[in-house]
């Protein structure tokens, strides 16, 4: 069963999941060359950290990218067909989720793995200077850990009803209202800035995907 | 006739019209503005004194334990006990060298701040404030906390700190601790100061990472080499060596031309010297060329060291502490150069400094930022609750 949702799943999703994987091979390679190349007219390791923040924002947003897409083409053929074929199984629906669920983080192994080969390559190749190191296994461990949280979110949302999703919106809109009427009125109240720091910030859901993504640090 | 006797009349008129009054010579209004300009400096003695008068029955002396603060006598019996403290804490830290607080007097001041009621803040409420101000007394405002300024006599700010709610011993505390340290950092001398910046109690473990992080990412062949284990190199990128050639003796001829390349090239119509010289020193390779370019106005009478003043300012602190008790009357009270002060507060050679130096430097090293425990294992608590929330679902849609 496990194998039919998961082909079903990989067909949905290939094309966009192989994009992912590709940006997620390319972004440490692509900037370890550029670095490289820059490197040879001049020494510069700061240079280096520098060039590892500008793209660093990349890895979280691949991250979230591909949890987005493998969480939605989960459910994309379900919802399309009114779950008439979930509901002809002969499954309880946790069941039939879950099945789905594990199909969707056996995907997600395929943009990590690529993300792996491409930081293990840089690590064992790229001319990094003394008092710098490359740290291609916890990146990676930190962007599956990203990949897996931003899928696990957009999965609930997919897993539920209309109503569960249009809740979500409303209290999110309802938040960003109320701050707006309070600072108009003078209330020195930060609702959002409350929210968002609970959010991104440790023990938030989104904690992993804050601060510095590096592959090369100090 | 009668035109006759106006006529003697005008002459006569204009004759005693002509002679000056008797109040009215030259000599005597001198004299009258000499009277009122004394008068005027008079006055102005008897104001200045009673100026002072006043000033001097404001202001009260504390002296708790060495230390004399100034203030007036309301602020200092409002911070009494935060003085105390403040002082028990960098008592304990100076040790023998609070012998030095003797040397200095501090001045202590509270300032209220005031606030208007329920002022909008953020662009968005000040722009939509206008049409919903509907509360609130016009020119009413509300207690927004006390200042508390540490300062020397001379009115150098040594600590400042806002006390939301009142003189809050804990918060005041630290500030008259840290205006105490001020105070004493104040009697190190320039050369000093312009070498390893002012003497701090302490060195945070952010500014720790921060030395690492420039060790290891310096571009400075020097630098380069102390991460590669070589003392001598270390000294020469912490500027502790006594040299009249630092330019040379700090820096490889990779280093000075880069440094230059920096640069734009000069104008040789307007530089003639200049052009010359980097033109010598970035293509040639020629380092008295660098030298000479980047004695002029571009580093004006101080070469700074390879590693920058947080690296410095480190060597320093580990100095004081291996240095111990009175290391900073002993950096204070030295002569000589400024690698020779440092290693006599530290009471060790500048070899063994730079190389407790390099070891607190290291330290700061900590861990790898792509991943830590904690934020990796609320991911997977959350994944896992994410997980049992869309598993727990019982409507299909």
């Amino acid at each position: 069963m496990l194998r039919v949702i998961l082909f079903q799943q990989w067909k949905g999703s290939r094309m966009l999941l192989f994009l992912a994987g590709l940006t997620a091979f390319a972004v440490p390679v692509v900037s370890a060359s550029t670095y490289s190349w820059r490197a040879q007219s001049s020494w510069d390791p700061a240079g280096l950290l520098l060039f590892g923040y500008a793209v660093g924002f990349l890895y979280p947003a691949i991250a979230a990218a591909t949890g987005l897409i493998v969480a939605v083409t989960a459910w994309g053929p379900d919802h399309r067909g009114g779950h008439v074929y979930a509901l002809s199984l002969p499954l309880p629906r946790w069941r039939y989720a879950g099945l789905r669920f594990v199909a969707g983080v056996v995907l997600i192994s395929a943009p990590v793995f690529m993300l792996a080969i491409g930081t293990g390559l840089v690590a064992l190749t790229a001319p990094i200077p003394e008092g710098l190191t490359a740290y291609p296994v916890a990146l990676t461990a930190r962007f599956a850990l990203a990949a897996l949280v931003a899928y696990g979110m957009f999965f609930a949302v997919a897993a539920g009803t209309t109503r569960t999703a249009a809740t979500i919106l409303g209290v999110m809109a309802g938040l960003v209202a109320l701050q707006v009427v309070l600072t108009a009125f003078g209330a020195r109240v930060n609702i959002l800035g409350g929210v968002t720091n609970a959010l991104f910030n440790w023990p938030g859901p989104f904690d992993i995907f804050g601060g510095r993504w590096l592959l090369i640090d100090v | 006739m009668c035109n006759v006797r106006l006529g003697i009349l005008l002459i006569l008129a204009a004759a005693l019209a002509s002679r000056p009054a008797a109040a009215q010579t030259i000599a005597e209004l001198q004299r009258r503005v000499e009277h009122r300009r004394a008068e005027w400096l008079a006055a102005a003695a008897i104001r200045d004194s009673l100026r002072a008068s006043r000033q001097i029955v404001a202001d009260d002396t504390l002296r708790i334990g060495g230390l004399t603060v100034v203030g007036s006598a309301d602020d200092l019996a409002r911070l009494h006990p935060a003085i105390a403290l403040g002082w028990e804490r960098a008592a304990g830290e100076l040790g023998a060298d609070t012998s030095l607080v003797a040397r200095t007097t501090i001045h202590v001041t509270l300032t209220e701040q005031w606030r208007p009621r329920g002022s909008a803040t953020g662009s968005l409420g000040r722009l939509l404030r206008p049409f919903a101000d509907f509360h609130g007394v016009e020119g009413d405002s509300v207690h927004a906390g006390t200042i508390v300024d540490v300062s020397t006599g001379a009115g150098l700010g040594l600590g400042r700190t806002r006390l939301p709610g009142g003189v809050d011993l804990r918060l005041a505390a630290p500030t008259i601790r840290n205006g105490v340290w001020a105070s004493v950092a104040s009697l190190v001398d320039s050369a000093v100061v312009g070498w390893g910046g002012a003497v701090v109690p302490e060195i945070s473990s952010g500014s720790r990472r921060t030395v690492y992080r420039e060790l290891v990412t310096t571009r400075y062949s020097t630098a380069r080499e102390c991460v590669a284990h070589d003392l001598g190199a270390c000294r020469k990128a912490l500027g502790l060596t006594a040299t009249d050639t630092p330019l040379r003796d700090w820096y490889s001829l990779e280093d000075l031309a880069a440094w230059v390349r920096r640069d734009r090239r000069p104008d040789q119509k307007f530089f003639p010297d200049r052009s010359a010289w980097y033109d010598g020193c970035t293509m040639e390779q020629n380092v008295t060329n660098c030298v000479q370019y980047l004695s002029g106005p571009s580093l004006g009478d101080r070469t700074p060291a390879p590693l920058g003043l947080a690296a410095r300012q480190l060597a320093l602190a580990v100095a004081l502490d291996i240095g111990g008790s009175g290391a900073i009357t002993r950096l204070i009270d030295s002569r000589g150069s400024v690698p020779r002060r440092v290693a006599a507060a530290a009471g060790v050679s500048v070899d063994s400094l730079v190389s407790a130096w390099r070891a607190a430097a290291y330290s700061g090293a900590g861990k790898p930022t792509a991943i830590n425990a904690a934020s990796g294992g609320a991911a997977l608590v959350w994944f896992g609750f994410l997980a049992l929330a869309a598993l727990g679902g019982r409507r299909w849609r």
